[in-house]
């Protein structure tokens, strides 16, 4: 259960940050409300299977948000690959806000 | 629709080769959505079109042509969109006599009268579900069963209901149905148009060509259009309940507001039996169109997109017999999935605003102040 719980909350925090990436005001605003209405309405969920499912299918919207927001890692290690070629891909963890935006600067001097 | 714009590129009706079976496979899983999401019993039922516009053509046109040598009557309302209307006299032209069915204050059609109205030589009564200027609900599932009993066909324009309200089109006994993409938050440039296979409604095609979509409507289906369509029914399906609250919420917090602050505001159209996504106001003494100007910054329209180019009152609330004055200051608000609370906000405060500024540069506005009745002067003809 408390492993679940973690998870849960991860997956929430997850979904709350990706949202904001969108470029629309309106869908930024969405993501967040969804995001909450959606937790809310699933907290007093008991049956761990119908659990297991709610979290598989935020997991699929986290993907789906993911997708549809810019990336910045992406554009760097094109970048980067255009200006010297191919050389080692460096990946930076998707969680690291600080590093991500230093990058993108980064490419911008480039 | 990503992928089957870049990787997945075959012609879904292409049957020789795997390309075509991947891309036929696709529009087949966004066919079952579509008939999913509106109860159809079979998937094929389902025909991709270009969008609603397409759909009422061929519902109107093609069952009144097929049918056209032993029966010669359509049933339409007055309150129908621009396509719907325009079909019919065309069919008017070609000798088929059309029944455009009054409706009352609240825009509703009445169904004694409909009843009435029916005879041996009608073939198709054609009434949209919700109407796309003042959002009323016409009581499709009684207009269904009438239908029905008299054994005439029933088409809906249901292009603002579906995924909206709940739609069933075996509880509802529709027959024909116009479904839109761009509605349900799906792509523009497709739509879908359910034809009943048991009773069979048959048609005759306004496209002629390759046969496909069981010949009524040959042409490619555009495979990224249609899986996109599929995907936004499907969400539609699930967000249904949600978003009717949210929206409900939101419309109920812009009249608070307008109400509060103004008054001789009236809603066009029966405050029961309506979507709350689609409000029509009247402001009196003030004139839409120029409301709509101190509003740019907020997309709103005077009456259907269509139509907002053109001056003229819409022909709508002109049928719900709406005075000419409140005909010419009706506003349209429309409210969505991604609407939010400081939107409406912003909208009802400026509206307040500017309805305020309007007024207080009108003579007629100072004149019922005064407490003149507007009806009783005589304008002088120059």
């Amino acid at each position: 259960m408390a492993a679940s719980k973690v998870r849960i909350l991860r997956l929430f925090k997850d979904l709350m940050r990706e949202g904001q990436k969108f470029d629309g005001y309106n869908f930024r605003n969405y993501a967040a409300r969804r995001t909450r209405d959606a937790f809310k309405e699933n907290k007093q969920l008991s049956d761990q299977s119908v659990i297991e499912k709610e979290i598989k299918f935020g997991q699929q919207q986290l993907d789906l948000i993911k997708r549809q927001v810019p990336d910045f890692c992406c554009l760097f290690t094109y970048s980067l690959h255009w200006w010297v070629g191919p050389v080692e891909i460096i990946k930076c963890s998707a969680s690291d806000n600080f590093l991500k935006h230093a990058i993108y600067f980064g490419c911008n001097i480039l | 629709m990503l992928p089957y714009l870049t990787s997945y590129y075959g012609n879904p009706h292409s049957r020789t080769h795997a390309y075509g079976w991947e891309s036929e496979e696709a529009m087949e899983t966004a066919r079952k959505q579509v008939a999913d999401l509106i109860g159809a019993s079979d998937p094929r039922e389902i025909i991709f079109t270009s969008g609603a516009t397409e759909s009422n053509n061929i519902s109107v046109k093609g069952v009144a042509r097929f049918y056209g040598s032993r029966k010669k009557h359509v049933i339409t309302s007055a309150t129908e969109h621009k396509c719907v209307l325009d079909s019919c006299r065309v069919l008017e032209s070609e000798g088929f006599k059309v029944t455009y069915l009054p409706v009352g204050t609240g825009g509703l059609i009445d169904l004694k009268e409909l009843e009435s109205l029916i005879t041996a030589d009608t073939s198709l009564v054609s009434v949209m579900t919700v109407n796309n200027e003042i959002g009323v609900i016409q009581p499709i599932e009684e207009i269904g069963a009438l239908c029905r009993s008299k054994k005439v066909f029933f088409h809906t324009d249901a292009a603002q209901a579906v995924g909206k309200i709940p739609i069933d089109v075996n509880k509802m006994n529709i027959d024909l149905m116009s479904i839109s993409g761009h509605k349900i938050y799906g792509p523009k440039g497709v739509g879908a148009l359910y034809v009943r296979r048991r009773p069979r409604v048959r048609l005759e095609p306004i496209q002629s060509g390759g046969g496909q979509e069981r010949g009524m409507r040959s042409g490619t289906v555009p495979t990224p259009l249609a899986v996109g369509l599929g995907a936004a029914c499907a969400i539609a399906q699930r967000e249904m309940k949600y978003d009717h609250e949210r929206v409900s919420q939101l419309a109920k917090r812009l009249m608070d507001k307008i109400y509060a602050k103004l008054p001789r505001v009236v809603r066009n159209g029966d405050a029961e039996k309506t979507y709350p996504g689609c409000v029509n106001l009247s402001f009196a003494y003030v004139e839409g169109e120029s409301l709509l100007m101190a509003l740019k910054d907020v997309a709103l329209s005077s009456g259907s997109a269509c139509t907002s180019a053109s001056l003229e009152p819409s022909y709508v609330l002109r049928a719900i017999g709406a005075d000419e004055d409140l005909a010419h200051s009706s506003i349209r608000f429309g409210f969505g999935r991604f609407t939010t609370e400081e939107e409406v906000d912003y909208t009802a405060e400026r509206c307040i605003e500017q309805v305020t500024r309007l007024r207080e540069m009108s003579p007629l506005w100072e004149m019922v102040q005064e407490g003149v009745d507007l009806k009783s002067i005589k304008w002088s003809q120059h």
